[in-house]
């Protein structure tokens, strides 16, 4: 009787274990272990249908009996344990901490990245990405910086081997998507981007950008402080205004700084805003004809507007970070923030 | 550029207040960045953008605030004049190409006496940042301010056989100029020679045989128009920026060289004594275009700005800014010298904007489009990947793209990073070739204030040449770091220190949650320099990574005291795979089968291999093969190790009799002992 001896080795197994038992936790596992809904007689007692039908009521009848069997030791054994540690265990106290598992935090860097995208998209654009490593061309000549242009100043560059460089903007993905098709173009295309400066408050030698272009016939500056307008309300919230003064960049003309109403102090000043009620946020402008021929484009056909801005500044005011460093450092107690 | 309040009141009347002129400027796009108060003149510092050279001077700022606020010049300094000739002075000049120099002029004063400045004069020239030396470098450097035209003096009796010759250097030529330096010179430099040699870098710095002495007597003022490129370039390779250099790349005024040169000698006379020698030289190749024209139509104004102006609206501004505007509905400006940035109609338009400000432009975002918006596919993969690996509590982190070569050393990895010809600091030389590092360093970073439980990932691209093509490339990897206990410490009491199998359950999830099966990990190839424990990761039979526990050599580099776990995957052959076009399945219709198997298995067997044979032999009929117990023990002979596996058998085309499972059961375990010579514990 090869199953009834099994059975009995179980039963002694769960009678040894009973006995080493001395809480009503673990009384309660051993219940678990072999009565619970998985336990290892239930599912023997479940698996009793699968056999052949000769055999099915003796090994029926031999396992209900060690079911009782179980049930009364653990009874028993139940009654057996220390009286006040039984006590102790029913007060149920439901302000104890909850078992929490660990959760992880995006670095706001991408949720503030994963936003603008979204607004833009929402909007109609479409998001294309290009290399860090680029050439003179796409990353200056194209976009209407000669060699020997004092404009190049204002992006200090770093050069790797063969006169590559890491790219100072996003804008040679605009180059790469002109080239590659006729308008309409109408995209964003969010990254990495590199200039030589050292760490501080402000800067970075590495910093992420966000830049849009929209191409087509008939586009004016007009769509352009909208287009900017809603964006900034999008992620600055509605009672947000936006503001451009002049400014000069080789690949647009006109080129205007946007500039966005303090968020935290409404225009009266603060320390975020520097007390001036206005951040600025972002470059843009018309699209220069020069760029237009660069790429093939008819400059008398279409019209188009630019613009572009670093996550890491759109990101600081939004949430009172005061220091760029932090985004880099990755401190846990940061990162944790957001 | 610093400029001050009190000087720029010499030439145009400021009645508002320096805070609402700062906004103004700022307005105007003449960036104020910061201002500061020197005794009872404020200084103002602005933001000059590189296309505009013509602000780069006192008047040529008070000339832009006039057109602001719509006041009158009250003097001007470029209103002198007087008959010029070819060769008028004493020192003859001559030009070797145009091309390089296309207008040079010049006069000589005799008998100055050189002594210190007036104090107001050292003042003006102090609070803009330019350090007072004698009373002949002083005025020159003040028209120079004043006027923005970069001015020379040469001690004229230094001037060998009183010529002046412009040409490029030769070969075999140098110079010491002033700051003291001997500097060999080539072809690609401009200089101004006298019959001998070299005496000046041209628009650049003058030599130290030249230069203004206590003792000098007779000068000879140099007042010039050079090739912007060819300066630049100069004065990038010599690493040798001046106020001059400065000015001439961003193109100075060819009109502006007579009036400066004739009010350096004004004030020369009125400040140091001497008197005029000669007359004024002027060597000037004409250009065949003289004025600049700018035409367009008002309809294309409006059209391009979205506005609505009139062409009043649009004459007035630009007019205050001293462009002649004629015509009706078609207009032709006429640009001034000093603001040759004005080329193209579109230019005309900023210049309208700035003057009526961007708030007269009605906002119109209104714009439909036949297409919506959308993220290419893999960002929408990546958006997934990481919101895993947050669900499972890693932290994403951002690092910069720089390590240093050094810190690559004890991984091994066998790759030559990317090197950066001019890294900011020692430590960031080179282009990251893994994230490894900057995952490490995180890791230590935050252990040094005091955390103890970390799970990191970043996600980012790593630079590597490619060993056949020598191109860059450029490709996605995603890394983890994990260290510490699995949870808090809590009062339940259930804790563990985190080991390999954690991070490859975290892996293999990734997989899972991203419907990616056919992965493996499988021994670890080559050198195991990285890791003490770990394996490399398959997908089909690409290697896409590796996990496991960091070596030893690797903690102590990165100074790390603690167990850390670490993964880095390939992001593209995952990008590959991911699909969103789900492939339904019909849900199972027949029960399934368990069976429990207790194999004794010898030391060396993986459960891989013992997994592939089930698999294979199976027949397609093994669901799932779980591994819920193992252990070592004194029952079990020495070399064997016991692994129990709980088998699910189902079939799609009926319920599986106890024969049919038997069969199978029995089919597997033939294969597994002739195969790995594993049994059934016990049996043997």
């Amino acid at each position: 009787m090869k199953f009834e001896k099994e059975i009995e080795d179980i039963k002694n197994e769960i009678l040894s274990e009973l006995n080493l038992s001395s809480s009503k936790k673990e009384i309660e596992d051993i219940r678990i272990k072999y009565l619970g809904r998985k336990g290892i007689i239930t599912q023997r007692l479940k698996d009793i249908k699968n056999l052949d039908p000769k055999v099915r009521p003796r090994h029926g009848k031999v396992l209900n009996i060690l079911k009782s069997t179980i049930e009364e030791e653990l009874e028993r054994k139940g009654q057996e344990v220390p009286k006040e540690s039984r006590e102790e265990e029913r007060f149920f106290d439901y302000t104890m901490p909850g078992d929490r598992r660990w959760l992880g935090h995006l670095h706001p860097l991408t949720t503030t990245m994963d936003e603008i995208v979204d607004v833009f998209v929402r909007m109609g654009f479409t998001v294309k990405y290009g290399p860090d490593v680029e050439t003179e061309f796409y990353n200056f000549e194209a976009l209407n910086m000669p060699k020997d242009h004092p404009s190049r100043d204002i992006q200090d560059t770093f050069y790797l081997e063969n006169n590559l460089l890491l790219r100072t903007q996003t804008s040679p993905v605009q180059i790469r998507v002109m080239e590659s098709r006729k308008p309409p173009v109408r995209i964003i295309s969010p990254g990495r981007c590199y200039r030589v400066d050292n760490f501080d408050s402000s800067h970075s030698p590495v910093f992420h950008q966000i830049e849009g272009l929209y191409v087509d016939k008939n586009v004016t500056l007009s769509n352009l402080i909208g287009t900017l307008n809603t964006f900034a309300k999008a992620i600055f919230g509605e009672s947000t205004r936006t503001k451009l003064t002049p400014h000069y960049f080789p690949f647009t003309e006109p080129s205007a700084e946007v500039h966005v109403s303090c968020p935290f102090c409404k225009e009266k000043g603060c320390t975020t805003c520097k007390h001036t009620g206005w951040i600025e946020i972002m470059g843009c402008g018309m699209v220069h004809p020069e760029v237009f021929r660069k790429v093939g484009y008819d400059p008398d056909k279409y019209t188009g507007f630019a613009f572009g801005m670093g996550i890491e500044r759109v990101c600081m005011p939004r949430y009172g970070i005061h220091d760029m460093r932090l985004f880099f450092e990755n401190d846990q107690r940061f990162i944790h923030q957001f | 550029m610093k400029v001050s309040v009190e000087w720029l009141r010499e030439f145009v009347d400021i009645d508002i207040g320096i805070t609402e002129l700062a906004c103004k400027l700022t307005d105007q796009g003449v960036s104020v960045e910061g201002v500061e108060k020197v005794g009872k003149d404020y200084i103002l510092d602005l933001e000059i953008t590189p296309n505009r050279p013509d602000l780069l001077s006192v008047f040529g700022i008070a000339r832009e605030i006039k057109a602001m606020l719509q006041k009158d010049i009250k003097k001007n300094p470029f209103k002198i004049t007087e008959e010029v000739q070819s060769n008028g002075s004493d020192i003859i000049v001559e030009i070797e190409d145009y091309s390089d120099c296309p207008r040079y002029t010049g006069c000589s004063v005799e008998n100055i006496e050189v002594r210190t400045s007036p104090d107001w004069l050292r003042q003006r020239l102090e609070v803009m940042g330019v350090r007072s030396l004698n009373n002949i470098v002083d005025v020159t450097n003040y028209v120079l301010l004043e006027m923005g035209q970069p001015l020379h003096a040469f001690d004229a009796e230094c001037i060998k056989g009183r010529r002046i010759n412009v040409r490029r250097a030769k070969d075999d030529e140098s110079i010491i100029t002033l700051d003291g330096l001997t500097r060999k010179l080539d072809r690609d430099l401009l200089v101004i020679a006298d019959s001998k040699k070299p005496i000046a870098l041209a628009g650049i710095m003058g030599d130290e045989e030249s230069e203004i002495k206590n003792n000098t007597k007779h000068i000879f003022i140099e007042s010039a128009y050079f090739n912007p490129t060819l300066i630049r370039r100069g004065a990038r390779r010599l690493n040798l920026s001046t106020e001059s250099s400065f000015r001439f790349e961003r193109k100075a005024d060819i009109h502006a060289l007579i009036p400066a040169l004739l009010r350096a000698r004004e004030l020369i006379i009125k400040f140091c004594g001497g008197i005029m020698k000669g007359g004024v030289t002027d060597i000037y190749k004409k250009q065949e275009v003289e004025t600049e024209k700018v035409t367009f139509s008002i309809k294309w104004l409006n059209d391009f700005l979205g506005s609505n102006f009139s062409r009043e609206e649009i004459i007035e501004p630009l007019t205050l800014l001293d462009l002649n505007v004629k015509g009706d509905t078609s207009l032709e400006v006429e640009v001034p010298s000093f603001r040759r940035d004005l080329d193209i109609k579109e230019d005309i338009a900023e210049e309208v904007i700035r003057m009526v400000g961007f708030d007269s432009i009605p906002m119109r975002s209104t714009i439909v489009f036949e297409k919506v918006g959308s993220l290419p596919h893999s960002s929408l993969k990546i958006g997934k990947i990481k919101e895993y690996l947050v669900s499972r509590g890693y932290d994403e982190v951002v690092n910069v793209s720089f390590i240093s070569s050094d810190e690559l050393k004890p991984f091994k990895m066998g790759i030559k990073p990317i090197a950066i010809q001019n890294p900011i600091t020692s430590n960031l030389t080179h282009m990251r070739s893994t994230l490894i590092v900057g995952l490490l360093k995180t890791v230590k970073r935050n252990m040094n204030i005091g955390s103890r439980d970390m799970r990191f990932f970043e996600l980012g691209n790593v630079f590597i040449q490619n060993q056949t093509s020598g191109k860059v490339e450029e490709p996605l990897k995603i890394a983890g770091v994990i260290t510490g206990k699995v949870k808090n410490q809590d009062w339940r009491g259930e804790n563990r220190t985190f080991d390999y199998y954690d991070l490859k359950g975290d892996i293999e999830g990734l997989f899972s949650f991203v419907n990616i099966n056919d992965n493996r990990f499988e021994k670890i190839k080559g050198e195991l320099s990285l890791l003490e424990e770990g394996s490399d990761i398959y997908i089909e039979k690409e290697k896409v990574g590796f996990v496991g526990s960091i070596s030893a050599e690797i903690s102590d580099y990165f100074d790390i005291s603690k167990k850390v776990l670490l993964f880095e995957i390939e992001l593209a052959p995952l990008l590959n795979r991911i699909s969103f076009d789900y492939n339904f399945k019909d849900l199972p219709r027949y029960p399934a089968v368990l069976r429990d198997l207790c194999l004794l298995v010898p030391g060396n067997v993986t459960h891989q291999q013992i997994e592939d044979i089930i698999r294979k032999s199976g027949k397609g009929l093994v669901e799932k093969i779980q591994l819920f117990d193992t252990y070592y023990n004194n029952k079990i002979t020495r070399g064997l190790r016991s692994l129990t596996y709980s088998l699910t058998f189902r079939s799609d085309s009926g319920t599986l009799n106890d024969e049919k499972v038997n069969a199978t059961v029995d089919e597997i375990l033939k294969e597994l002992d002739e195969g790995l010579g594993i049994n059934l514990r016990g049996e043997k």
